[in-house]
């Protein structure tokens, strides 16, 4: 017994037919530079080049157009994310004519509030807490006739998130493991039932900052997370949540890789100049966090037989006028 | 003084010799668009990301045609190849040298960041130092080039460098066959000739304005700028050089726009920005220049038939450590 949702691989192929005129078939990049550095050949898959600058617009999307397409189509959506969440609801909700609402802390930096502002969405602020995010969210929710679409915990998120491990197959299908950036578990999951329907022996991997314990909890097959839920210290602000989603887990704990690769802020901006500064990307410190992974000694250690070796570069939304590797943010 | 062509002195089965001879070796670089761009310039525009080509920028290919066609007319002849450049063509000599098992060695100015000759070490080549003017390092390379017996690789002002250039041309309009016009950065102008001579050639009605302080001299057909040869105060350190080359001058007198983009440290920055923050790729100064040309007024002022306008994204060899909207950091 599984007790989870059951999402299969039909609802990522459906998703992908949603979404696939709206999003970038993003590309895949190598560096051979890389590949005899770290003794094995890797592929970087370019979601910061994806719409909105993360592969969250995939999911969103995905969760609008269901929307959408159903019976009685609410009016708008609303979530609670300043990030990569919020842009790319407020520009799915633009692209089905929908109204969005996007509630985020009144200590979120303007420049991602201006982003999400950009695609049409209104900005709710809200306290700086769990409960009042939440309570605010609801309350959007009722005044307004908003459909709430949380990042990660949703089937259809979920399964938007998977037609980038269909994708990235059907790119590399010679491809062994996929290192994935993880956060709530979206992606990872998604990425999980696409290689488990269209390629059983590829090892997907979770890759997170310092602290979330995963390897801890899959291996006990417990949430062993304190609560409430809080965030890590880490400079990787997409990937800042110490649990898992409650959706995802079980997922997760079915399908993806006991070892867990987890890095420390140094190593995040090691990976995060190697895009820069060889691969010509920008990339958001989360991305490096899975460079940093592609780079480890753990995983120079794992089994030869892991060839051919996946990286999802999950987004590009970084400060560029606060680049981590820089004393000072810029002058204004 | 400049004289029109009669024909092309670099013709198309140059540049298809050059494709075949180098191509395998390079990549086949993806073309960039984005939507809020054209929203917000009024044409659709497409990005050739040359950043992303071996070495960092497009300087690679001419290299490689030149050094491969030098061996495989000289063979044993040639014990090695020598150039003077701090940046881009100098990497992707060292490259192509490497990459054709022969030694090399780059003049470069002795005010060159540490990173740039690590860059060029890194390929195997050996670096000698000069004086910061273009006279000094094209004396240090005579110099070299007597002492060695190696051959001297321009970065620009060879007909095999044009032709391995122009294969950018080739390949930008396979990929977009629609493009009325291509926006070019120009420093000693081996790009703009090469993509010159190989896309008037393949759709003569196609145009090339480009991004450099010569306009005078094309409106009225000749070189006038000072000697001796001089750099341009700009942060785009990759077109500093303020003449075109000798050879590449008629060439572009003849096949290129008279309409010329110039632009400042501060559109450069803006264009630099905008690659960055909104393509997601990182581009150098030069480039960041050609997007400032097509954000710029005067392109806006332009015949709006050009609909489809190329940009190329020529390196992105910039310090990461110095990018310019960013406080250096202390050693």
């Amino acid at each position: 017994m599984s007790g989870r949702l059951t999402i299969t691989v039909n609802d990522i192929l459906k998703a992908k037919n949603r979404i696939h005129s709206c999003v970038h078939t993003t590309p895949v990049f190598t560096s051979s530079t890389f590949d005899e550095s770290y003794g094995r050949k890797f592929y970087f898959k370019a979601e910061n080049l994806q719409k909105t600058g993360s592969f969250k617009a995939r999911g969103a999307l995905n969760a609008v157009t269901v929307l959408k397409e159903g019976e009685s189509p609410p009016k708008g959506v609303v979530t609670h994310s300043s990030g990569n969440h919020g842009q790319a609801l407020a520009w799915a909700a633009r692209m089905r004519g929908l109204q969005c609402a996007v509630v985020a802390p009144n200590n979120s930096p303007n420049v991602k509030l201006d982003a999400i502002r950009g695609y049409g969405a209104d900005i709710v602020i809200c306290d700086p807490t769990p409960t009042s995010r939440q309570e605010t969210c609801h309350r959007i929710g009722r005044e307004r006739g908003f459909h709430f679409v949380p990042p990660y915990d949703h089937p259809d998120v979920i399964a938007g998130q998977g037609t980038l491990g269909a994708e990235f197959l059907e790119q590399i299908p010679e491809l062994d493991a996929i290192l994935v950036p993880t956060s709530g578990g979206g992606m990872v999951s998604g990425i999980a039932i696409a290689a488990q329907a269209l390629k059983p022996d590829l090892k997907v991997f979770i890759v997170e900052p310092n602290g979330k314990d995963v390897e801890k909890c899959l291996r006990a097959g417990e949430r062993l997370w304190p609560n409430p839920p809080r965030f890590l210290e880490t400079i990787a602000d997409g990937i800042r949540l110490q649990q898992l989603g409650h959706v995802t887990w079980p997922i997760i704990r079915e399908l993806v890789q006991k070892d867990v690769f987890s890095v420390t802020d140094d190593e995040i901006m090691k990976g995060m100049r190697f895009a820069f500064e060889r691969m010509k990307l920008v990339v958001e410190a989360a991305s490096g966090a899975g460079i940093a992974a592609a780079m480890s000694e753990r995983l120079r250690q794992m089994d030869a037989a892991l060839r051919h070796v996946g990286v999802i570069l999950c987004g590009g939304n970084t400060d560029i006028d606060r680049l981590p590797w820089y004393p000072t943010p810029a002058h204004s | 003084m400049a004289s029109t062509l009669n024909g092309f002195p670099v013709t198309l089965d140059d540049v298809t010799s050059a494709r075949d001879r180098i191509l395998r070796h390079l990549h086949y670089t993806p073309v960039l668009t984005s939507s809020t761009f054209d929203s917000k310039y009024g044409r659709k525009f497409y990005f050739k990301a040359e950043n992303f080509q071996k070495t960092g920028s497009f300087k690679s290919r001419g290299a490689l045609n030149a050094v491969t066609k030098l061996v495989e007319e000289k063979q044993e002849r040639v014990v090695g190849v020598t150039t003077h450049s701090s940046g881009n063509h100098g990497q992707a000599l060292a490259w192509a040298a490497q990459h054709c098992g022969l030694p090399c060695n780059v003049i470069v100015p002795r005010n060159t960041p540490t990173v740039k000759i690590d860059a060029i070490k890194g390929y195997g080549a050996d670096v000698t130092l000069c004086e910061p003017n273009p006279t000094s390092r094209a004396e240090t390379c005579a110099a070299i080039c007597s002492e060695k017996n190696y051959v001297y690789i321009p970065s620009a002002d060879h007909y095999d460098v044009m032709a391995g250039q122009g294969t950018i041309a080739l390949e930008f309009l396979e990929q977009v066959p629609m493009l009325d016009a291509i926006l070019v950065a120009a420093s000693a102008g081996g790009m703009v000739s090469g993509i010159a001579c190989a896309a008037k050639q393949l759709k003569p009605e196609i145009k090339k304005p480009f991004g450099k302080d010569l306009e005078r001299c094309l409106r009225e057909g000749k070189r006038l700028w000072p000697e001796p040869p001089q750099y341009v105060d700009t942060i785009a350190e990759g077109i500093r050089i303020q003449q075109l080359g000798k050879l590449a001058f008629p060439i572009v007198l003849s096949l290129a726009e008279k309409e010329v983009f110039t632009t400042t440290n501060a559109q450069i920055v803006e264009g630099m920005r905008f690659a960055f923050e909104r393509m997601k790729v990182v581009i150098e100064g030069a480039s960041g220049a050609v997007i400032a040309a097509a954000m710029s007024k005067r392109l806006r002022r332009m015949d709006g038939r050009l609909r489809h306008v190329g940009v190329i994204l020529c390196g992105g060899n910039v310090d990461i450590d110095h990018i310019p909207w960013l406080p250096t950091r202390e050693a």
